[in-house]
């Protein structure tokens, strides 16, 4: 954490850069969404960028409500959007319906998944499925402070590599690695970093072949659609939300 | 995109289900929990000890366990509960004493020098500023000492412990256990609590915790709670002993209002709510030592400023319409004179009054103004020398009370049954309101509105039954 | 009935039609249909499932059941294990013999669990059997069948027993000496877990699953509510509390050593 600490200080430049706008979002440049699996510190982080007092404790559903702020960044407005914690996006449940809604068809312009480093295979999970969504997003390592003092670390850049997006380690509590946060977000949003998300690998064979099936029929039928892969394993779960959204057209959008 | 393409597109997601099984659901979260220990395996540092939460083993296990679990949340319940009570009086009668006794005077002094009317006088100062001013002292500090509390509970972990001790409890009445926490939230506030029960992931336990958080006294009816049990049961016992029967007397209420939870949740899921979908699955979170000041800081600034801002929203009125109806005469009587009359008959069957029935109407915005309501009207019934008709104020103390009280036809019968009816009766209204929002349903919101009322009588009428054959 | 023309009554028997074999055939599907739907989106219990179907099959248009086939997902089994007739009225058969006849030592899977009478269903559900369960036969008498399933030993009379039908195991399926269920576990015990069994269905499944509870997954039992229930299960380094109904239906493996701790 030392190495954090010091940037913390000589990354001055990057806080007098940083203006924190509050509720106060009309004409925002760039949406930002903050998702994870609960209790990870969505809303500290949130807290911690827009100067706002979003609700948080130590317990999975504290928030419950999506909630919106922002701030400025090198004259760009980021509307944030905090999101109740989601374990998954593959469930029917209603407590999970606003962040998994808003993840699905909110089209953020950058999503920061923030996770636990002391839990990461588990929190990995759905940020694999985030990754099958999106093409731009930031890696929140959360509670790092927390991680360490149970005498474990991550490797963030062979994380990084692994995933294809930026990870930046944190302790939002102590406003740790914030900075560094901003600058990156800032960054992935105007394109100057591109990532290049991890692709879900585990199916077994028949599945795979099953998915690959699909995914080619639903790039024919909508061209430039980026998540057609993950439409296709949706369908072959019979998603209704998804095959809702189809019926409707809702993807068609993603045509221009 | 045309149709045909689309129904095509899940004609072939139907076929190729049919060949991938109906288990392709395990097939995908197998698949990317494999990729994410992968991932994990190679990025993940471990250093020093193997077994690095042994102390938060231990703390569980004696928080949860047989012998302690319970005993230990009782006994944090009944601190926090003595210290906001306890701690509460003080400010309480200073905040009183400066909105009720200096202020008001003032501004009556300098509205009869500017010239207002009276009537608007009497409506703005006696009707709603009194009403906000009452409700301030009253709220405020209450809530100042309870929410930081529990905060610093709730941000130390111990809450899912709650829930998980719980469980088997919720469980025989068939809810989830997640209703301890929005249980405890209503304590502060019924509004919060119902807004919480979003974390209940299963629709069924969900509405069960929505129509029985009412049951958890909130904010508003502390007061009421600890100024009837001051008077009426402190008053049994020697005054050494009596603040401690008193609070054991609003912590038996309390836990009363839990029996209820408990047995009210139970009768639903056995009648109106039988098989809906239901799941538990509750994560307990690591314990983290929580930031005494930040904590400090939010649960003031935010919680307790807002909760009080909303309580305000609604006195104000309320304070409005007891002045009008206090000084509205219909040939002798004022209108609450009238009103009172025709429902003392009524209260008294259930060993309650025409006064306290009335000051519930008025009070549905909130209830923390059901006390001053109850001593105002008892006031202008006498026809006693108060502060003037429709003016709410707080006697300087409790024996003054209970003096007026008894002289208004108070007993002890009286007494138990308004702590039981502050329990038991409607929502508030901004309760009511979040459970439409919540629920999206008339049905239920009226359900939940009025099931408490019905008990409430019929716990009342009971008791009144009972001491009538002792007396 | 004849007047309909679903029936044909000839000198010595009744026999359906062929539009009355598809009108029993669409009210099977809207029935077993039914039964899925319970199963998977509400909470009723399983002994009500088929009382309820028989109410609705008669009420449910064809339309109707064709938009909860869609919503299901077009399910191909009903909870019990029976097929769902296609709405052109096809059937698959996979038949199974009923367990009594089965000799000694085999194993085999339920494939599929009668629901009626009741009263042997109820006795059935009593043992926590279900579709999809491993069974080995341990002794077979005269009245009654004696076998071992997820590590309990369970004795039915015959009558009981002859409700239940099962096939022998595929050859990629194995029988698993060790399998038990979840809830046998001991306080302190380490375990891998095996499976969710497929009576776990609906938003219980899928809720398991999002949190972890998958094949190959190593957890230990940290600690148990004041009244044993619910518990707490550490697993990739989180600690998750169950209900015992759930763990019921999560099969394990016990053991040695804490490898939880290295995830
Ligand atoms: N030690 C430490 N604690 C943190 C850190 N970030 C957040 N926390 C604490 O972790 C708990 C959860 O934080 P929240 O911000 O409420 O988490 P969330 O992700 O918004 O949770 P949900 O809204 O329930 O999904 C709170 O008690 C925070 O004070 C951190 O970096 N270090
Ligand atoms: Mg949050």
């Amino acid at each position: 954490m030392t190495e954090l600490e010091a940037c913390d200080s000589c990354a001055l430049n990057n806080s007098a850069q940083l203006l924190k706008l509050g509720i106060n979002v009309d004409h925002a440049d760039y949406v930002i969404a903050l998702a994870g699996n609960p209790n990870t510190g969505k809303s500290t982080v949130f807290n911690a960028l827009t100067g706002l007092k979003q609700h948080t404790g130590n317990w999975p559903g504290k928030t419950v409500t999506r909630a919106e702020g922002g701030y400025r960044y090198k004259d760009k407005k980021m509307k944030l959007i905090d999101l109740p914690g989601t374990y998954s996006l593959l469930s029917t449940s209603q407590d999970e319906e606003i962040a998994r809604n808003f993840i699905l068809f909110g089209k953020p312009d950058v999503t920061i998944i923030v996770v636990d480093a002391a839990r990461i295979e588990r929190n990995l999970n759905l940020v694999l499925q985030i990754l099958e969504i999106t093409d731009r997003a930031v890696l929140c390592l959360n509670l790092m402070d927390e991680a360490l003092r149970h005498h474990i670390d991550i490797d963030e850049r062979t994380l990084g590599k692994e995933l294809g997006i930026p990870v930046i380690k944190c302790s939002a509590i102590k406003k740790q690695g914030i900075p560094e946060l901003i600058s990156t977000v800032h960054q992935v949003a105007t394109r100057q970093i591109i990532c290049k998300p991890h692709r879900i690998k585990g199916l077994s064979k028949p599945a795979q072949k099953m998915v690959d099936k699909l995914d080619k029929k639903i790039r024919k039928n909508y061209p430039g659609q980026p998540n057609s892969r993950w439409i296709a394993m949706r369908l072959l779960d019979a998603d209704a939300d998804v095959i809702k959204a189809l019926k409707n057209g809702d993807f068609d959008q993603a045509l221009t | 995109m045309k149709e045909n393409d689309t129904q095509d597109l899940l004609d072939l997601a139907s076929e190729l289900r049919w060949e991938v099984g109906e288990n392709f659901h395990d097939t995908l979260v197998e698949g990317i929990y494999a990729d994410a220990a992968q991932i994990a395996q190679k990025t993940e540092i471990k250093q020093g000890e193997p077994n690095p939460y042994s102390f938060e083993r231990k703390l569980d296990q004696v928080l949860t366990s047989k012998k302690y679990g319970f005993p230990i949340m009782i006994l944090i319940l009944s601190i926090i509960l003595w210290l906001t009570i306890q701690g509460a009086n003080y400010p309480s009668g200073l905040l009183a004493r400066f909105f009720l006794e200096f202020l008001h005077p003032i501004l009556k002094t300098g509205a009869s020098q500017v010239g207002l009317p009276w009537w608007l006088d009497g409506f703005l100062i006696d009707g709603v500023y009194l009403a906000l001013g009452w409700v301030i002292s009253v709220m405020l500090p209450p809530m100042a000492i309870f929410f930081p509390m529990f905060t610093l509970l709730e941000d130390f972990g111990y809450l899912p412990r709650v829930a998980f001790n719980l469980d088997s409890l919720f469980k025989k009445s068939g809810a989830h256990g997640k209703q301890a926490l929005t249980m405890s939230m209503g304590w502060g506030c019924n509004a919060a609590g119902v807004v919480a029960t979003r974390i209940i992931d299963s629709p069924r336990e969900r509405l069960i915790a929505i129509i029985t958080n009412n049951f958890s006294l909130c904010n508003g009816r502390w007061p009421t709670q600890i100024l009837i049990a001051t008077i009426f049961i402190g008053a049994l016992v020697p005054d050494s002993f009596s603040s401690i029967l008193a609070s054991i007397a609003v912590i038996g209420v309390a836990l009363l209002g839990v029996g209820f939870t408990f047995l009210s949740s139970w009768m639903l899921s056995k009648t109106l709510l039988k098989g809906e979908v239901s799941t538990f699955a509750l994560e307990l979170p690591p314990y983290r030592p929580p930031n005494l000041w930040t904590t400090l800081y939010t649960s003031l600034i935010d919680r307790t400023l807002i909760v009080l801002w909303r309580a305000m929203v609604f006195a104000a009125p309320a304070g409005a319409v007891i002045w009008l109806i206090s000084n509205i005469y219909v040939s002798d009587l004022s209108l609450a004179n009238i009103t009172i009359d025709w429902m003392d008959g009524f209260g008294l069957f259930f060993g309650l009054n025409g006064v306290i029935l009335l000051a519930y109407v008025v009070a549905i915005p909130a209830n923390e103004i059901v006390i001053p309501t109850i001593l105002m009207l008892t006031v202008a019934h006498l026809n006693l020398m108060g502060a003037g008709d429709g003016v709410m104020f707080e006697l300087e103390s409790a024996t003054e009370t209970a003096a007026l009280l008894h002289a208004g036809g108070w007993t002890l019968l009286t007494g138990i049954n308004l702590m039981l009816f502050s329990l038991l009766h409607n929502p508030c209204s901004t309760t009511i309101y979040t459970i439409y929002q919540e629920t999206k349903s008339w049905k239920w919101t009226v359900f939940a509105s009025i099931m408490p009322v019905i008990l409430g009588f019929l716990v009342t009428f009971l008791v009144t039954q009972i001491w009538q054959v002792f007396h | 009935m004849t007047q309909k023309g679903l029936i044909q009554i000839s000198s010595s028997h009744v026999t359906l039609t062929e539009t009355g074999k598809n009108y029993a055939l669409s009210i099977i599907r809207i029935h077993r249909l039914w039964e899925k739907y319970l199963s998977e989106k509400t909470g009723f219990d399983k002994t009500l499932w088929h009382d309820l179907a028989e109410a609705k099959e008669h009420q449910l248009s064809k339309e109707e059941a064709e938009a909860l086939y869609e919503e299901l997902g077009r399910p191909r089994f009903d909870p019990h294990g029976d097929p769902i007739p296609t709405a052109l009225g096809e059937m698959i058969s996979e038949t199974g013999t009923s367990i009594v006849g089965v000799p000694v030592g085999t194993v085999a899977k339920i494939i599929h669990i009668e629901d009626e009478p009741k009263s042997i269903y109820r006795q059935i559900i009593k043992e926590k059997l279900h579709i999809g369960a491993h069974i080995k036969i341990s002794a077979s008498e005269n009245h009654h069948v004696f076998f071992e399933s997820e590590g309990h030993s369970i004795q039915l009379s015959t009558v009981v027993a002859s409700n239940i039908q099962v096939v022998l195991l595929t050859s990629q399926e194995v029988y698993e000496e060790g399998k038990v269920r979840l809830s046998s576990l001991i306080e302190g015990e380490h375990a891998t877990i095996l499976g969710i069994s497929t009576e776990c269905r609906g938003a219980n499944r899928r809720r398991l699953l999002d949190l972890g509870f998958i094949k190959g997954t190593l957890l230990t039992l940290e600690y148990l509510g004041p009244n044993q229930n619910p518990r707490a299960y550490r697993l990739r380094n989180t600690l998750i509390a169950l209900r015992n109904d759930q763990a019921d239906l999560i099969l394990i493996e016990k053991t040695q050593y804490d490898r939880t701790g290295s995830l």
